[in-house]
Formats: structure tokens, sequence, C-alpha cells
């Protein structure tokens, strides 16, 4: 024990970076011995070594003549020595099997092991009647892991043999047996035939579908077997395969019933939005669990820190969360070392990043000449003067058309292109030890990671860098201790350090850090706006070296030229240079201390773990912001005026904002498992209680409450639990803070029964349902809606615009005036207010096949989510005169299905398989606050959430007759020949906002799937992910002031008949057609190939000479092809977040989808 | 054992301390109460002060984009909103789209009217429970709620028609679905409330010399006093008597419209601020009947800055450009319209000679303007064709008129950063107003008579102007009058109104509205050319929407007890 607290505290010193003693086998079997003890039983003497030596000893009773008397006298001898001197007198022999000292009877036959010269490798063995002749090998996985333990058994002989510590085998096969099996716990069995060979190596595929497989669910761990709820999980290694560095993406088309879209490009801010099972409620993002406890976002963990992620689907598994669950969950698993000798591992990988889809623009051109025909048909249809001064001369345009011109004349930008780069890099290393004793095992990790930006890096006069970046230090020590044989103490420390760089852009809205978060954004879609003949670019002068260049890139390089371009557009490459840039920096530490306590001795089966969880995070963001001069071009002169207040300024000081809070979660849990004959029966109770702070002087978040599950089985066959929670948060009113939120869940196995057991055609069949409540109370800036208060004070008034109610009122003069506070009603009370709820149903299937080669699972689920929370000053008349308070009103109701399968097969050396998951959702809003009388229309009532609205096109205006004989259009803008015709769906006779009506599908998909294809051939192995999803729309459309090369093809006169788009308005005019409708909504499905994994295991022979154990390399890519009929960014790009109409896209997504392919390699030492 | 042992007292602990109390009482609590407001005679003064805030009390508002852009004159044939986004709410409204959700002047103002009527009416319900110390006075506390309830109703009657009339706050769990009120209850509501608050507030003082019978004072400029409840009944009886809501003429009606102005002339109270170019810009006036006291504008972005001043003056967006049609109801010096040949009008000088208002009121091409030549003109002689600074084709930041409202612009306001502030005061009811409603109501009961004359001659002599012609008919004084009301009230947020009230807007908002061209021939000289605005800028106006139609939101939330105005 000694030992072993010194380790603690070393390591706890060290900043858990050392690693456990019994780091190899020689090492093991070399550590030196004094042992005087006299008559004790073998049993004794054994754990006396077992103590001294800080090492395992395992045996099974029947071997070990265990009460066996032995005396045993040694001074400062090898552990070696010791276990001959105790073994050799009783024919026992030991072997070194996974850092564990593994005694055995007989010796076997030998076992040729390389790396250990020890004499007393074993050798008890069969009785075997004649070794025809020695078959020997190596056992690994797919990634060329050595498999140690893996049990060889000749085929229809009682004989065999097991690998040892380098996964080596070795075993005599008679002359007429030509088959050798290879089976393991996790793997698919398999058989391969001998032929000739000597040398027989083997590489196990992994059993995804093991029933011992133990999946992690809310408060502990299920055997998948005895599961009665949805809950799909995936792998670290699946989670590696994708070269990202937000990990959320990971799970774009891995997961069943998960929803998953990475929404932008911009490094360190690019992760992706995750719903479950869709949406059934305005917010919909799923509760996030890590190691137990809850967190805001598992998204900057570093990847290779993860173990497993699960995702709980379904009443059963999240009714544990009760107040907090109905969204759906997210538990992420980081690993644990593993007891056996030290590993060290590296991983290491390159990635050439580049945008998936960027938006192409018209060059100067085709843009100027559709901008002139725009503009010839306001004067054609008398929409504006007939003086009215066109922009370009058909000389202009003959400039333009043979490019000659003058650059500052006749500018021909791609804005996009001027400012961002073809492709950048981004970097990620990973170094982690791993090992453990029967005291201590440990898993410390390091992580770096770089991602640049697809900004380019222009030289700025204050000397900042206008690339974005993102750069994150990961830290975990995960150490599980050993206190006693009963007692287990766990440390998950999990810490880093991200730094998040931007040039400022333009602003946004907010505070320092949301401003931060959007500014590139701003800048992009204002960017996207411009054609490429209103601002000059000159790159020669970009990055200056000489005075001269200097001064042409600050003056050039600065048109802003508001008459041609029109205000609020800015030169983008002078506010990437002049204005600024913004560093938000966040430091994390995230600690979980388990205390696992068995209680057998009360009664058998019974456990106790206490739980704490202490994060602290502290966040800051740095800005410098600066301005340039402006200038205008007059055309006359071809001079350069200074845009009137426009000026020079160089870096302001320093802004800074710093946020932080402190977390605590603590959990107390009874566990109970035993089985009674064929009746297992196993319980959870946990008392559990967080408090997390919050920013500056709001409140802190609190819930506490109570956990419970039980579930019982009989003889593996029928399975029953019960979930359940009482809990309750702080945001509630006293009386009614607290919440039961109970699920029930069944399956059954029916293939354990009788006529099912041994047949053929199926090997596994479950059914299992579940049915239960519960509740989302995460409900963000609606907290303590009870409180009814009055406030005292008031803002300052403003000078301009009508008052604002509850700012001071002036009274005097304007010259002289004394400002009076004001008291307000500041917010209505609602006592009643409560969480919302959710009555989840789920019924599913799981079954395999072709000897477990072939799985699949099926789901139906339904979700009637109610109680949400509005006001209702949408249905209420506003006579009454204030806002409502926020009511539990609204319902919704969600339901789909979810499919996955997977096939695996091998020949040879040749393996592959195929997994697959579909998932569909549609929610549909049952009630919410609108109007009464609402035409159906324009109800939301029915809709899905989301749902776009629009108008329906009929067909194009083909003349002024036709305009004239239609109904009157109080659309935006007047209507001319050549726009869209809108259906007068009210039939008032007039067209106007209140012919709208629901158009298309909504703003996420309905259905979204995943297929992965994979092969292997020796050390190769190749997997590929398609994924896709149908039934989306986006209202991102192209209004924004530019020129595409869809409207090259509008409506004219002479193309009447082929027009698809319709007549061109100049930029800036209204334009009826370009209010949402049904032709310009965008289809946003897509199938992407979402990610390809190619990777190589060195043969272990050649590792070992460079001595190394394992060494991997791969090639992985991430979104690498797009098949797509969405035009602009890349579909993922629009999803929730789009702008009506205005904009290219949403102000926090335009940022395009990046692509990466990466080169790395994994060495293992 | 000894871990056992150890790890169960921790748990007990550990489960000891989770069982403490009030873990998840977090809230921040309340620190008042609507008790704590009325027990408290200063924070009940505090609650009452708030009513004034949902005043309609500033020219730019209008649109849901910018708060402080969109003046109801850009409605009127008085100016147009350069910018063409329908969130600006004056395209949706030129287009006869009242219904609009972007129409904030019928949807806004409903929601903000009945907002300021629940806290006037909650200060009632409790006004005469607070316990008043010698510090606050209860009674004016009271008046000044009845004055702003009614001026509340009277913004909605002039917009609506009749409205649900509520004399107290309705509680969360009444009946909202209310049935109208008819406009004459409404008027007779507003009346009743207006007499009631003239009545204590010429009776009350407090302390030694604040009397809102004439003046509240230093530091309480801007409250209710009996001008301003004077003013208000004044302004609503011209209403009540003008064509919109007196069909069939009725004479009694105008002697009342005509009586309630006179009440204020002869107070002797008001007299006329010497300098009509000044008249916004006056800390105190003794012309100013209400005004909202506001603190100096800057012309840094906001409603100057914003929308009033173009970028070639510093400013972002010059969107506020009166238009040809306002220009041309200046008459000569001579106090002849610019339709009478004998004018002396020149289409090619067309600045030169004019009513000295117009200088006052527009700024236009080639005036000295903030030490410049303003240059709103386009050389078609060069190649490029050039344009003066102040104006740019294809911006919508600049003037489409090639006028700017001089009125709403303080010279000494420079666009941007830096720029000195000038006192803009949004005018409630000032007395130049009051002679021209006298004058008009006059007309209608009795004719010309000779106090119409003096009256109107009045308010032309200060601007510089001859008396009107003698011998009109009453039909053409109406004419001169409502000319007058168009010159003298301009940019003011009256013109609109008047048109609804008079019926005439179909007669005048369809009308072409028109800007000018102006061509560059030298230096010195150019070309004039009336031009038409494009049809983004052109107005629809039907007989109906003299009123406007209760918010269309409004009506779908009724189950069917909220009647619709007809034609809507």
């Amino acid at each position: 024990m000694q030992r072993s607290l010194l380790s603690l505290f070393l390591l706890l010193m060290l900043g858990a970076v050392a690693y456990g003693r019994d780091a190899d086998t020689q090492e093991l079997l070399q550590r030196p011995i004094t042992i005087n003890v006299e008559a004790v039983s073998m049993k004794t003497a054994l754990r006396t070594l077992e103590r001294l030596a800080d090492v395992r000893i395992v045996y099974s009773p029947n071997t070990v003549p265990a009460s066996r008397k032995v005396s045993l006298n040694l001074t400062n001898q090898r552990l070696s020595v010791a276990l001959e001197m105790l073994l050799k007198p009783v024919g026992l022999s030991y072997q070194v099997l996974s850092g564990q000292i593994l005694l055995t009877s007989q010796p076997t036959m030998p076992v040729a092991a390389p790396n250990t010269n020890d004499q007393a490798n074993t050798n008890p063995a069969v009785a075997a009647p004649v070794a025809d002749r020695m078959i020997t090998g190596t056992v690994t996985d797919e990634k060329g892991e050595v498999l140690p333990g893996v049990t060889v058994v000749v085929k229809g002989l009682q004989r065999g043999a097991t690998t040892n510590a380098d996964g080596v085998y070795r075993v005599s096969v008679p002359e007429n047996v030509n088959e050798l099996v290879f089976s393991y716990v996790g793997y698919l069995m398999k058989t391969i035939t001998i032929g000739n060979k000597t040398a027989v190596n083997a590489i196990l595929q992994t059993d995804e579908k093991s029933l011992e497989e133990v999946v992690v669910v809310g408060y502990g761990t299920q055997k998948k077997s005895e599961q009665t709820a949805a809950i799909s999980s995936i792998g670290g290694d699946e989670i590696l395969k994708a070269p990202v560095t937000d990990v959320t993406n990971s799970l774009i088309g891995r997961v069943s019933g998960v929803f998953a879209q990475q929404i932008s490009g911009r490094p360190g801010l690019n992760g992706a939005n995750i719903t479950i099972r869709g949406r059934a409620s305005a917010n919909s993002a799923a509760l996030i669990i890590v190691d137990g406890v809850e967190r805001l976002t598992f998204g900057d963990i570093d990847p290779n820190e993860i173990e497993s992620i699960s995702v709980l689907k379904d009443a059963s598994s999240t009714a544990l969360f009760g107040i907090k669950g109905a969204n759906g969950v997210i538990i992420v698993t980081t690993k644990t070392g593993k007891t056996g000798k030290a590993r060290v591992s590296y991983s290491g990988n390159v990635g050439r990043v580049d945008f998936t889809q960027v938006p192409e623009f018209l060059d100067a051109y085709p843009s100027a000449m559709l901008h002139n025909e725009g503009e010839e048909n306001l004067i054609k249809y008398g929409l504006v003067p007939a003086s009215f001064q066109k922009v370009f001369t058909a000389q202009d345009l003959q400039t333009y058309k043979e490019g000659t011109g003058d650059r500052l004349l006749y500018p021909n930008t791609n804005w996009f292109k001027a400012v961002t780069q073809p492709n950048w890099y981004r970097t990620q290393h990973n170094l982690n030890f791993t090992g453990g004793s029967k005291a201590i095992k440990y898993f410390v990790s390091l992580g770096y990671l770089f991602e640049d930006g697809g900004f380019k890096d222009f030289s700025t006069p204050s000397g900042y860098k206008t690339n974005p970046s993102y750069t994150r230090y990961n830290f975990r020590s995960n150490l599980d201790f050993n206190l006693t044989p009963s007692t287990t103490l766990s440390l998950r420390l999990g810490g880093r350090l991200e730094g998040r760089y931007s040039f400022q852009g333009n602003g946004g809205q907010g505070d320092l850090r949301q401003r931060f978060e959007s500014g590139p954004e701003y800048l992009l879609t204002r960017m996207y706006s411009i054609p490429a003949w209103v601002l000059p670019f000159y790159p020669e002068y970009t990055n200056p070296k000489t005075p001269e260049d200097q001064r042409l890139d600050n003056t050039l390089n600065q048109i802003e030229d508001f008459g041609r371009a029109g205000v609020n557009t800015f030169n983008p490459y002078a506010v990437i240079k002049r204005n600024g840039y913004a560093d938000y920096r966040n430091n994390a530490i995230e600690s979980v201390f388990v205390l696992d306590q068995k209680l057998d001795r009360i009664t058998k089966g019974l456990g106790f773990r206490a739980t704490f969880g202490y994060d602290a995070y502290i966040a800051g963001t740095r800005a410098q912001g600066g301005a340039y001069t402006a200038y205008n071009v007059n055309r006359a002169t071809k001079t350069l005026e200074v845009a009137r207040n426009s000026f020079e300024d160089p870096l302001g000081g320093v802004s800074s904002q710093n946020n932080g809070y402190v977390k605590t979660n603590l959990q107390l849990a009874l566990n109970y498992a035993r089985s009674f004959g064929k009746h297992s029966v196993s319980g959870v109770a946990v008392a559990q209680r967080e408090l997390r702070g919050a920013d500056g002087v709001a409140a802190p978040f609190a819930n506490e409450g109570v956990v419970l599950r039980a579930t019982y089985n009989y003889n593996s066959k029928y399975f029953f639990e019960v979930n359940g929670a009482y809990n309750g948060s702080e945001n509630y009113p006293k009386a009614e803070r607290y919440g039961l939120f109970p699920a029930v869940s069944a399956g059954w196995t029916i293939s354990e029964e009788k006529f099912l057991k041994g047949a053929k055609w199926i090997d596994y069949l479950k059914v299992r349902g579940s049915y239960g409540l519960i509740g989302f109370g995460n409900v963000t800036n609606t907290r303590f809606l009870y409180l009814d208060e009055y406030s005292n004070g008031g803002g300052t008034p403003g000078t301009s615009s009508n008052s604002v109610i509850n700012n001071r009122v002036l009274f005097g003069t304007a010259s002289t005036n004394v400002s009076y506070p004001v008291v307000w009603h500041s917010r209505s009370g609602n006592p009643d207010v409560t969480w919302e709820k959710s009555i989840k149903r789920n019924f599913g299937i799981e079954a395999a096949f072709l000897r477990n080669r072939m799985s699949v699972t099926a789901d139906i689920f339904d979700e009637n989510r109610y109680d949400i929370l509005l006001a209702r000053n949408n249905s209420a008349l506003v006579v009454f005169g204030e806002l409502l308070p926020q009511s539990n009103y609204g319902q919704n109701y969600n339901s789909g299905f979810e499919v996955e399968g997977s096939f695996k097969d091998a020949k040879g050396d040749f393996r592959y398989g195929i997994s697959g998951q579909y998932t569909h959702a549609k929610n549909r809003i049952v009630k919410t606050d609108e109007p009464t009388n609402l035409p159906e229309n324009q109800k939301n009532t029915g809709q899905s959430i989301g749902q776009f609205r629009g108008y329906k096109v009929l067909g194009y205006y083909q003349s002024l007759d036709e305009i004239a004989a239609s109904p009157p259009s109080r659309v935006n803008g007047a209507v001319i020949p050549g726009d869209f015709k809108f259906a007068d769906i009210n039939g008032d006779g007039i067209l106007d906002d209140q012919d709208r009506a629901p158009i298309g599908y909504a703003d996420v998909p309905q259905n979204v799937f995943g297929i992965e294809p994979n092969f292997g051939y020796k050390g190769f192995t190749l997997s590929a992910l398609f994924q896709g999803v149908t039934k989306v729309n986006s209202n991102v459309f192209f209004a924004g002031g530019n020129y595409y090369s869809a409207m090259l093809n509008r409506w004219t006169p002479e193309n009447a008949q082929n027009a698809t788009w319709p007549s061109i308005r100049p930029r800036g005019t209204a334009a009826p057609s370009y209010s949402t409708n049904d032709y310009l909504l965008q289809d946003a499905s897509y199938l992407k190939l979402r990610n390809v994994e190619i990777s190589y295991a060195v043969p272990a022979a050649f590792a070992k000479r460079l001595n190394m154990e394992t060494i991997r390399v791969y090639l992985t890519g991430q979104n690498l092809f797009t098949w797509t009929k969405f035009v602009g960014l890349d579909p993922e790009n629009n999803q929730g977040s789009a702008v009506a109409g205005s904009f290219f896209a949403g102000p926090n997504n335009a940022v395009p989808v990046s692509r990466t392919f990466n080169l790395g390699a994994n060495i293992q030492f | 054992m000894k871990y056992i042992n150890y790890t169960l007292l921790a748990g007990f602990l550990l489960s000891a301390v989770a069982c403490k109390e009030d873990f998840l009482q977090r809230d921040p609590g309340v620190a008042i109460t609507q008790d704590n407001v009325f027990a408290d005679p200063a924070l009940a003064t505090r609650f009452a002060d708030n009513t004034y805030n949902f005043l309609i009390d500033d020219y730019g508002r209008l649109s849901t984009l910018q708060n402080y852009k969109g003046t109801t004159g850009q409605f009127s044939d008085e100016a147009i909103f350069a910018e063409t986004s329908t969130g600006h709410g004056i395209v949706t409204m030129n287009q006869g789209k009242f219904l609009d959700n972007f129409s904030t002047d019928v949807s806004a103002a409903y929601t903000r009217m009945y907002q300021g009527i629940r806290n006037a009416n909650v200060v009632l319900a409790n006004v005469d429970n607070v316990k008043w110390t010698a510090a606050e006075n209860g009674p004016l506390i009271k008046a000044q709620q009845l004055y702003l309830r009614a001026f509340f109703y009277f913004e909605l009657v002039k917009r609506y028609g009749g409205v649900i009339i509520l004399d107290k706050a309705l509680a969360q769990t009444d009946n909202f679905d209310l049935p109208r009120n008819t406009y004459d209850e409404t008027v007779t509501f507003i009346l009743k409330d207006l007499q009631d608050a003239e009545v204590i507030l010429a009776a009350e003082t407090w302390g030694t010399n604040y009397s809102p019978a004439t003046d509240w004072g230093v530091g309480n400029g801007g409250r209710a006093t009996v001008g301003s409840v004077r003013a208000l009944r004044s302004r609503l009886l011209l209403m009540d008597a003008s064509p919109l809501n007196n069909p069939s003429g009725d004479v009694t009606k105008w002697q009342k419209a005509a009586d309630a102005a006179r009440a204020i002339i002869t107070s002797g109270r008001y007299a006329l601020h010497p300098a009509y170019g000044t008249l916004l810009n006056q800390p105190t006036s003794p012309e100013y009947i209400m005004i909202k006291v506001r603190a100096p504008r800057s012309g840094n972005g906001g409603f100057l800055g914003d929308f009033v001043i173009p970028p070639s003056f510093g400013g972002a967006q010059g969107q506020l450009n009166p238009t040809q049609n306002h220009v041309d109801l200046y008459e000569m010096a001579n106090g002849r319209p610019i339709a009478d040949p004998t004018s002396g009008y020149k289409p090619q000088d067309p600045y030169t000679g004019r009513d000295p208002r117009f200088y006052a009121n527009i700024i236009y091409n080639d005036q000295t303007w903030q030490a410049r030549k303003v240059a709103m003109w386009v050389n078609n002689a060069t190649t490029p064709v050039q344009f003066g600074v102040d104006y740019q084709p294809a911006s919508n930041s600049f003037t489409r008129t090639r006028y700017y409202p001089r009125k709403l612009w303080p010279e000494s306001v420079r666009g941007g950063t830096g720029g000195a502030s000038a006192i803009l005061n949004y005018i409630f009811f000032r007395y130049g107003e009051v002679l021209l409603n006298y004058a008009e109501a006059l007309n209608e009961a009795q004719g010309p008579v000779a106090d119409v004359y003096s009256s109107i001659n009045q308010i032309r002599k200060r601007a510089g102007m001859p008396d009107l012609p003698t011998g009109l008919t009453k039909a053409q004084m109406r004419d001169r009058i409502q000319n007058e009301r168009a010159v003298e009230l301009a940019f003011e947020e009256l013109r609109w109104w008047d048109i609804l009230r008079w019926k005439k807007g179909v007669e005048i908002i369809p009308k072409t509205i028109t800007g000018v061209d102006v061509e560059r021939l030298s230096a010195t000289s150019f070309k004039y050319t009336v031009i038409p605005m494009p049809a983004i800028y052109q107005r629809v106006f039907e007989e109906h929407m003299h009123r406007y139609p209760i918010p269309r939101n409004e009506i779908f939330k009724s189950n069917g007890i909220l009647k619709q105005n007809p034609g809507w």
C-alpha cells in the first residue's frame, strides 16, 4: 500500500506524467525481493510476494495447492528466483501476461518469446499424443496491435494454446487437422486453414455486436445483451477516423438517431450542431455528460482521450436525467489505464485543409452586363424616370468585356479569392502513457492541436496576423487506485488551454466575445454582396516592401466608393488589414473524483460510489481595434478622394473581457447487482446535486435530485427495467421545483427460447420497448420566470427616436434638464411556471445472423413534448397593455424510426464489411402561440418547427398585359414582365404577405444516413463513410446585391420560354421575385463522402527492429466530396440559422465548411 | 475494513450535507413589488413619470430596422424615404399595405398606446391611496395621468376611429377580447379626461412657484399644463369637425373647435417666436405649448447622422428627401402661388424669390450649406458622366429628389464624430398651430371673417410674407389655410394627419411624386427639370385608407368581437 500511496503522491506531484513501475516483463521479473516467511500457506506466500513486488499473481485454486505450507528466505533476489523456488517443488510454472503473473500447473509447449529471455517461460502442455507439426504465429487486431491471451484451438481436438504478451502462440497440430480456430472476447471468432504453412498469423476483427460488450449508460454501465433502452455507442477508434478539430464532427454519419451537421469552417468554431432524433422543441440541444459529470460541450476534448461515446435516445435511458434529459443525452467516457505493462503511444498527423464549396461570383463583365440590364428594365417599365443615370455606358460595358480597362475605373475583383487561401494546414499530436498494476492504473495524455484558417496572412501596419487560427493544448490524467481489494479511487483530470484568434472583421452584436465570434462572418456576409465591378484590389501592393508600395496599399486598397458600392459595403481587405484583431482564450480544468467501495460484507453485490466533479473555467477575450482612411474614386479625374469622416487609427487600446466560473457536482450512489439462480437483479440509487456558477453577477445554476434504476432479468431471456429521477432545478417556484420522471422498459431475447435456440438462420433476436416521462428545464434566458418584479432607475434617454419605455424621463429644457428615474413592472411573473415535459415511446428489435457476422437494429419512436414555454403575446390581444409572462403552453409531436446494420466477414487475409444507419424524424407543432383565427396558410400549428413559408410560383409574368390582368401585387417591389407570378392563396384578389404558405421542408433534415464500407488485407485497411441528408430546405439564395451564374439564364422577352431565373433588377432594388418562394427555395439535401481512412500497420517484426511495438500509418480525409443541388456555400453551412432572403448565409455560418486531407502515424513503444 | 468505514462515514457526512435545505433557492429575490411601489410616494411618482415614455414623441420612429428612421411626412406628399427596403415601414404604407407588419404606425402604435394606457390606469387606480408627502403632489400626478391617457386615446382615435376604452388595467385573467367603443364615445372619453385634468391643473400649485396653470418652472418643463390640455383639445375638436368625422358638415362642431383654439389665444400665455427659421432649436420659447424635452442631438448616427445627413456631409444616409410636390407649395415672396402666372416664378431659376420659409425648410442645389455649395447636379458633358458630391445616382444614401430638409438639420450639426450638437425639439403643440387651427375652424364655422385673416396673417407676418389678399371666398380661404399649414408646419408630423382628416388622401397622396433633375451647364448655371420619382416612391391611396385598420393580428386573435374598419 505504501508504494501505491507514494505513487499516487508522485503522480499527482508530477502532473501524473510518471507511470507505473512494472513497465515490462523483464523489469517485472527482476524486481528485487527480500522475503522471510516460515511455514505459511502457499496462498499467503504468494500474496506476500504480490505485495512486495507490486505485481498481480493469478492462478486457479484447482491447480495451486493453496494451503500447502511453504517457507521462503531470500535477500535481495530477483522475483523470478523467488517464484521458481516456490513453484518448482509443486510442479508449477508461470508466465507473464499483460503485466500479471499467471501460474500454470503443467508445462505447455514452449512459447517463443523473443523479448522475454526468461527461462521460466511456460511449458505446461497438453498430454499431447503426437506433435505432428508445430505451428506458430502472431495474433493482432485490425490495427496491428498484438493480442495477448487469445485462445487458439486445433479444430476438432481438445488441444490448444493461448498467445503470450507479444501475441505469439505455438501449438502442435496433428497431420490430419488443417484448421485453427482463434477466439477472444470482444472479437469475432476466426477459423484459418493451415495448409502447408508453419507460420499462421491471424488478424481478429472486433465484434461490435458482442453480447459481452459493455455500454456506458446513465450512472453506470450495462451489458449490451441486457439492455432494454435505445442506446447507440461508438468507440474511440471510430472517432479517430475523422481528422476533425472539434470532435462533435466525428459523430456525423456514424451514430443512428444523431442529426449532426458541421455549420462552419472557422477554426475553433466549427463544431457540429447536434440534435438527437430531430427536434421536439425550439431548444433541442442534447445534454452532455463527460465521465459522469454534466459539461457544456465535448467538442474540445482531444479525440485521443476518448474511449467511447454513448448516445441515449429513449425514455428508459434518459429518464435518469429527469429535468434535463428530454433532448437526449450524449455520454462521453475518457480512456483509463489497463493493467499491464506501460505503453507509450504517439500519434501525430498533418492535414491539408481547403473549403468544400465556395460561392461562385460572376466576373466583372457578366455581372456589369446584368446590372445594366436590370437598370434598363427599370427604365423600360417606367420604374425610374427617363432621366435615370445608369451606372455603365455602352463603352464601359465594352471595356469590361475586353478586360482592358484601368483597374481603378474598371475593377474585376473576386473578393473571396482575394482574401482567402486555396489551402492551409492543421496538425495534431498526442502522446499518451498507459499501463497499470494491481494498485494503480493510469492513462496520461498530452495533446496539441493547431488549425490554421482559410484567410491570407497580410502584413498589417500594426503587425497583427490576419489569418484566424485555433490552438489547443489538451492534458489528461486518468488514474485508478485500488486502495484495498474492495476500494477503488479514480481520478479523471482533464485540462485544456485553447486559443482562438481572428482578425476582428466588422463587429457584430453583443459583448466582446460575441462580437469576436461573429466578426469575420459579418465581414463575409457583406463581402458576398459586392459584385466584381465595384471595388478594385491590388494584390501587388499587399505585404508592401517599399514606402511607395506602402502608400499605394494604404490608398488603392482602401477604396470603398460609397457612391458605387452603397453604404455598408466595406473594402474587405482593408477591414481585415486595419480593423484589428481579437483573441479568445479559454482555460479549463475539469476533474472528477470517484470512490468505489464494494460492500459485499454487508450483503453480496452491494457497492457504494461517491463521485465529485470540480470544473473551473477561465476565459478571456482581448481585442484591439483600428480604423482606416477610406477613399472614393472620382471617375472624372481618376483620382482618389478621402471619404468624409474616415480617418486613420492604427490600433486603439486593448479592450478585454474575462469570464469564468466554477462548477461542482456531487453524486452518492449505492449499487446492487446479484444473481439468484436464474434471477438477476440490479439496482442503482443516486443522490445527486450540481452547482454551476454563472458569469458575472447572475445567480448560479443548481439542480439536485435522486436517481433510481432497478433491473430484473430471468434467465437472460426476459428483462425488465425501471428508471426514474426525482429532481429539480433552481429555476422554478419553490413549491414546484421538483418533478418525478419515471420510465419503464422491457426486453425479450427470443433467440434464447427453445424454439429458436440452435436455429441456424438466426443467432440472436431480441425485442424491447420503453415508455416514460422526461423533462426539459434547461431553457436558456428564461430564468426565474415565477418572479414578479418592479425595477427602479432606468436607462439614460437617447436623443433620437421615440422615448424608450422604462428609460428615465427628462423634464426642463433641452439645455437644462433634470433626468427623472422611473419605476416599472420589469417582470411579470408566472407562479405556476414549470419545465417542458416529454412522453417518449420506443420499440426496438435487434437481430444477428450468419454466425453474428450480420447484425441489424431497428427502432421506432415517438415523442409528445408538451408544456413548452411560450409567452402568449401572439395569441392575446394587445389591449392588455403589457407583455404576458411565459407559460407552459406549447405542444409538439415528433416521431420517426432508425435502422442500423452491419456485416463483416473475412476470406483468408482479406476482410470486408459494411455498416450503415438511417434515421428519419419529423415533427409537428400541435399547439403554439398564434392568433386563434389566423388563416390556415399562415398557421404554424400542424407544421414542422422551422418550416419554410413563402409564395407559390405559378410561372413568369410574360407581359405587361398579363400583369394588368392578374391580381395586383403588393409583394415587395413593383412587378415587371419576367417576374414570378405568385399564387393568390387566400383568394382575396391581392397578392401580399397573406398569401405566403408553407413551402418545402423545414430548415433541418428529416432524414439522415451514413454508409460505411470497409476492407482490410493483412495490415491494410480501407474504410469510407458516405453520409447524407434529405428533405431539408434553405431559404438562402442570391439576393444579396451580387450577381451569380444562375442569373445568366434569366427571363428576357427573347428567352421567355427557357428562363430559369426571373428578370434582373439592379442590386439594391426591391424585387418581388426574391421574396421567399418555392422556386428559389433551395434543396439543401446532400450526399457526402464524409470520411475515408486508409491505414497500414507495419509488420510487427519490422516494428520490433525499430524498438517499437506497433507502427501504423494512415491517410484520412474529411468532407472529401459533396454531391448536392445546393448552390452557393456548402449545404451544411445553411442549416438552421440562415437570414431570410438578405444574406448569402446566416451571420454565424458564413465561413464555408472545410475539407481535410490528412496524413498521420500512430506508434506504440 | 478501515477504508470501508471511512468511506461510509464520508458518505454519510456528504449525505447529511446534501440534505441541507434550499439548495435550489438561487433566485436573486424581488426588491420591489407593486405593493411597495404605491406604499412609497417616491416610487409611486417614478412609476407615474414613466407614463410619459409611452407618448409618440419624435419625428423619426417608423422603421423596424433603425428606430430613428421614418416620419409620417414620408407617407404624405411632403417627402420620400430614399431607401426602399420594406423594413423601414414607409414603402409598405406608400403601397397602401397598412396591414403589413412593417407598417409600424399601424401595428406598433396600437400596442404602444395601450401600454401607455395601462400604465396610466395603474397609477389612476392607486393614486388616491398613496400617502403623499410635501415632496410630491398627488393631485398633480393624477392630472398628468389623465392628460396622458387622453393623449394616448387621441393617438388611437386619429388613427383607427373608435377603439376599446379601458379605464382600468386588465388583469391577466380578464377577457381581453372586447368590442370597440364608437368614435363618439372615444372622443367623449378623451374630452372628459381633459376636463378632469384641466380642473386639477388650473387649481393646484406645487411648492412655492410651480404652477402648471402657467408652467412648471425650472426642471419640470415638458409636463402637462393647462395650455397643453387646451392645445390637445383644440387639435381633437378640429379633427372631430373635419370632413372625415363630420360628413354632414355640422357647423357647431367647427364652432366648438374654434372656441377651443380661441381659449388658448385669449389666455395671452403664448406668442409667436420671432424667427421662423430657428423655431425648433430653442431651449424655451413663448411659442412652445408642449415639447418633448430631449438633450441636444449630434450628427454621429441616429436621426441626424444616419437619416437626415448624407455621406457627403459626413452622415451615413440622407434618406429624408423633401419632394418637388412640397417645394411647389411655397409661394413666391410676393404672396402669390407659383402657379399664378403673375407670381414671377421662373422654372429655370426656381429658388429665387420664394417664401422665406422655403429657405428655412429646404436645402436645394447650389445653396451654401456648412460653408460650401451644395452640389446635387449631374454633368452630362463629361465622360464618364460626373456627379456633384451631394448626389450619387446609384446610391440611396443620397437624395433622390435633390432636396434635404433644412428644418430638421441644424446647420451647426455635421455628420459623424466630433461635430457640434444642437437642439432639435419635437413639438407636441406650438402657438402657431393653434392660430392655424383657429383660422381653419372659424372659416368653416363663420366664413372668412376678420379673425380668420388676422390669425393667419400673424403667421405670415412672422415668416416675412405679405398678408393674404382680402375678399377671398370661404373655399379660397380654405385652400390658402390648407396651403399655409403645409408650409408653416412642414416636417412637424402634421401634414399626413391633416390630409386624412380633410379626407383629401385620394386627391393628394396618389399624385405623382416628383423631384428635380439638376444638370450642370457651367459652374454657375443649371438646368432644372421636374421628374417623376421612380415607381417605388409613388403611392397608392384609396378611400378606406383615411382610417387605419386595426392591426390584422388583433382581428385574428379576436373571436369576431373586435370589428375591422370598413374597407380593410
